[in-house]
């Protein structure tokens, strides 16, 4: 991409101006995230930056809103609304999310072992079906579910919201490991049975273990749609439902206090980490199937 | 000649049945395997997603609570001149459909299949009893014990021991409902009076007074709540019917018998007016489209012609454009941000692109509510961006940009949402192209952007309209965003559909807005599928 010795003036400014606007873009992208982390160690009430915090004064600095987030009430400096119930959210949002994960990972992984298949009958419609979850917009497929789940008594439960987002994870799962699968090579277990393995043993021994990266990365997937997720908690979730971005939508919505940003920090880094994970999962199991990076 | 035919006889396999045969047999076997591993995950999306889609689309044209609440009224409008105001008898249809129960006994008691000649229709059950009579005299088949059979278990079912004394109660909390959602249109009455009723009969014998009592009761109850309902409904096709039936349930109770055309106008003028009774007209089927015409600020006049909204009640229409606006706009800001973007990370050595690849990646992964409130943080009227603005002397303090809680807020916010969808699908697009077409096309004379025009961006072009499509799709459905930052200017339809199931409880109505969604939605996913195929949607 380097710019050529014998490039013109004008190359040289298109060149230049063409980064700057690349970097533009890309500072866009993440300027977002660059600004609630230091803003959630803020001591003023107020979502913005304070003379004294750009000037780095230590006084400006507090952890009250991490305090106030974790149900931690005694502090003295506490001026706003403090209770349980951003620990109750992420409590909820854990509980659904891990259940939720687990059916869309099993019924997902199942689905896509046929679905990489080029034989399968249906195989088009059926792959439509299993991501139109990802295509119909959420309000619609929340406001069904709504009606429909008021009819087995299903709204304002937990079975009914690990249902719903079992449905928004399945979509995920079934894009990553069928792509995993696709590219898996079936001389493996040809081979595998040639050498006297049965079915049962040549699936878990050869086919599980390459494309356990695929599965768990579609899992992660799975995993931060329902715990990210609000529209659906919206509709057929109660005040026993609360889960964490319930809480963040009720305080933009009602009291804008920092301790929204200390929540959102908290779920920046949990992203972080789960990228991290996905991305080095990615490329054990490239090394795995022996796929060098080009 | 042994070789030919040995050739032309069928390859036979180990156990001698012919390849061909054998190897069918084999597809077969692995194609029912397949579909039993597509299986559960097939059923479970049919019965927790697909059916209820289909469930809340049905409710965009269906006009059923309304004919259960007017059904002699309904049948005998039909006849009306619709020029002068209607008969003593329409009156009387009315008054019978707004103060009896009498349809929820009858048989044949919706739509064309009304009667109203028969006599049923005009029996009139004493208020204080005895009821048993009266309403054997509606339909001798409540005088049978096979009638009530059905109902007794529904009790029966309710009051089994299951083990669990939660689910007992809870049981036991149900079956009132479920009784009434048996005799009654409604899923919300409660029928309580006959369950206490029915545990007392053996099931046997012939059903004595105490059980017509509380089924009477029972439903006269669930007749106001279909009551309230309907008058809702009404209030949809013609404004002021609320009140009127409000005032006239009221007045309905002190009138005394025939004739009722002078008393109901006295009562509530509006029995006068012919608006009122043409709203009738436009109810009377089970189905309707007046909630998809509503849905284009459209109405159906008495004749069943189109007509346009009246000006004050028109504002979806210019939702439905602004919400076109809003998608388009974002759409084509992400291809401008993202084509640039998604060359530099597909030409630039891997070890740095992996690098500015996480930060595509990076709000990929974030919550959406993260995103929506530091956006907040730099967008408010104190918000970063004017601060450093103000602070840069670019714009003076009084003058701060309003950026959030408008039009521009939900644009902004929108294209930095679902950049990442525009700048993956192009980016892998972008990988593919060897670097030296370009060139080549550069040593054969062309000058950089005619190379870059003829040669680079053509194929770039499914790329494009994968990202495109995709950011579209997934930009007009929009919810949240707008919701949290759109303001007034900056609403758009998925708004609407969610203040219509959410606030105003006009399921129809946010129905049919929503069946339009999904439509347009459907044929844009079709032809991503056409052009891209469904199976090359990746994920990071």
């Amino acid at each position: 991409m380097a710019l050529p010795v014998y490039a013109t003036f004008p190359q040289r400014l298109w060149h230049y101006s063409y980064l700057a606007f690349c970097a533009v873009v890309l500072f866009f992208l993440v300027a977002p995230l660059i600004v609630v982390i230091p803003l959630s160690f803020s001591k003023s009430p107020f979502l913005h930056f304070t003379p004294e915090f750009l000037r780095l004064d230590p006084e400006a600095f507090s952890l009250r809103w991490y305090r106030q987030m974790i149900g931690d009430c005694s502090a003295p400096d506490i001026t706003t609304v403090c209770s349980d119930r951003w620990k109750d959210g992420f409590r909820n949002s854990l509980f659904i999310a891990i259940f939720a994960t687990l059916f869309a990972t099993t019924l997902g992984t199942l689905a896509s072992l046929a679905l990489s298949r080029a034989y399968t009958p249906f195989r088009k419609a059926l792959m439509a079906i299993m991501i139109s979850p990802l295509i119909v917009p959420l309000i619609i497929t929340a406001s069904g579910m709504f009606m429909f789940f008021a009819k087995f008594q299903l709204v304002a439960t937990f079975t009914g919201m690990i249902i719903a987002h079992t449905v928004l994870g399945l979509p995920f799962v079934v894009i990553t490991v069928t792509a995993t699968l696709i590219s898996f090579d079936h001389n493996l277990t040809r081979a595998a049975s040639g050498l006297g393995g049965t079915p049962f043993y040549n699936f878990f021994k050869i086919q599980v273990p390459l494309i356990t990266p695929g599965v768990v990365s579609g899992a992660l997937f799975a995993f931060i749609t329902s715990f990210d997720e609000v529209v659906v908690v919206l509709f057929i979730g109660s005040q026993n439902q609360i889960t964490l971005p319930r809480q963040m939508w009720s305080g933009i919505r009602q009291e804008i206090s920092p301790t929204i940003l200390s929540a959102a920090t908290v779920l920046v880094i949990l992203s972080i980490l789960l990228l991290t994970t996905v991305e080095l999962l990615r490329r054990r199991s490239e090394r795995l199937r022996g796929i060098r990076p080009s | 000649m042994a070789i030919a035919n040995a050739s032309s006889a069928p390859i036979l396999t180990a156990d001698g049945t012919p390849l061909k045969v054998s190897l069918k047999r084999s597809m077969r076997r692995s194609k029912i395997q397949a579909l039993f591993l597509v299986l559960p995950a097939f059923l479970f999306l049919l019965v927790v997603f697909i059916l209820p889609i289909g469930n809340l689309l049905t409710r965009s044209v269906d006009d059923t609570l309304v004919n259960w609440q007017l059904p002699l009224t309904f049948q005998m409008i039909a006849d009306w001149d619709r020029a002068n105001i209607p008969e003593e008898e329409l009156f009387r249809a009315v008054f019978v459909d707004f103060t009896t129960v009498n349809k929820f006994f009858i048989e044949s008691n919706r739509g064309s299949s009304v009667n109203t000649s028969d006599a049923a229709w005009w029996v009139a059950i004493p208020p204080k009893g005895p009821y048993r009579e009266a309403i054997i005299q509606i339909n001798p088949a409540w005088g049978d014990v096979v009638t009530w059979q059905p109902l007794k278990e529904i009790v029966d079912r309710s009051l089994e021991d299951t083990g669990s004394e939660k689910d007992n109660k809870h049981n036991q909390r149900r079956a009132p409902f479920d009784l009434c959602s048996e005799l009654t249109p409604l899923t919300n009455a409660t029928c309580s009076k006959l369950f206490r009723a029915l545990q007392n009969w053996d099931g046997n014998s012939a059903p004595d007074e105490p059980i017509f009592a509380a089924v009477y009761k029972d439903l006269a109850s669930a007749q106001k709540i279909l009551t309230g309902k309907s008058s809702t409904r009404m209030n949809y096709e013609q404004p002021g019917w609320k009140g009127l039936v409000r005032t006239s349930i009221r007045a309905f109770k002190k009138m005394e018998g025939p004739p009722y055309k002078e008393a109901m106008i006295k009562a509530n003028k509006r029995w006068g007016e012919i608006p009122f009774w043409e709203s009738l007209v436009l109810m009377k089927d089970n189905y309707t489209m007046g909630y998809y015409l509503n849905a284009v600020d459209r109405r159906f006049d008495v004749n069943k012609k189109i007509q346009l909204q009246s000006e004050e009640r028109r504002v979806y229409v210019m939702l439905w454009w602004r919400t076109l606006l809003i998608s388009f706009l974002v759409t084509v800001g992400c291809l401008v941000l993202a084509y640039p973007v998604s060359h530099l990370l597909a030409t630039l050595p891997l070890r740095y692109s992996n690098l500015l690849m996480i930060c595509v990646l990076m709000p990929f992964w974030t919550s959406l509510l993260v995103r929506i409130v530091s956006w907040m943080v730099m967008l408010q009227q104190q918000g970063v961006i004017n601060d450093a603005l103000v602070w840069s002397h670019l714009l003076s303090d009084e003058n701060r940009l309003p950026m959030m809680y408008n039009f521009t807020g939900t644009v902004i916010v929108m294209i930095q949402i679902l950049l990442p969808f525009m700048i993956l699908p192009i980016y892998s697009v972008m990988k593919t192209i060897p670097p030296s077409y370009m060139r080549a096309a550069q040593n054969l004379g062309a000058p950089p952007s005619l190379a870059f025009l003829r040669v680079y961006m053509p194929q770039t072009l499914p790329g494009i309209g994968a990202g495109v499509i995709l950011v579209f799709i997934v930009a007009i459905g929009y919810y949240i965003t707008p919701d949290l930052v759109g303001g007034k200017d900056g609403r758009m339809i998925g708004n609407m559909i969610a203040y219509h199931m959410q606030k105003s409880l006009n399921w129809g109505l946010g129905a049919a807005m929503g069946s339009v969604l999904l439509g347009a939605i459907l044929i844009l996913y079709w032809i991503y599928d056409k052009l891209v195929g469904i199976d090359n949607l990746k994920m990071g």
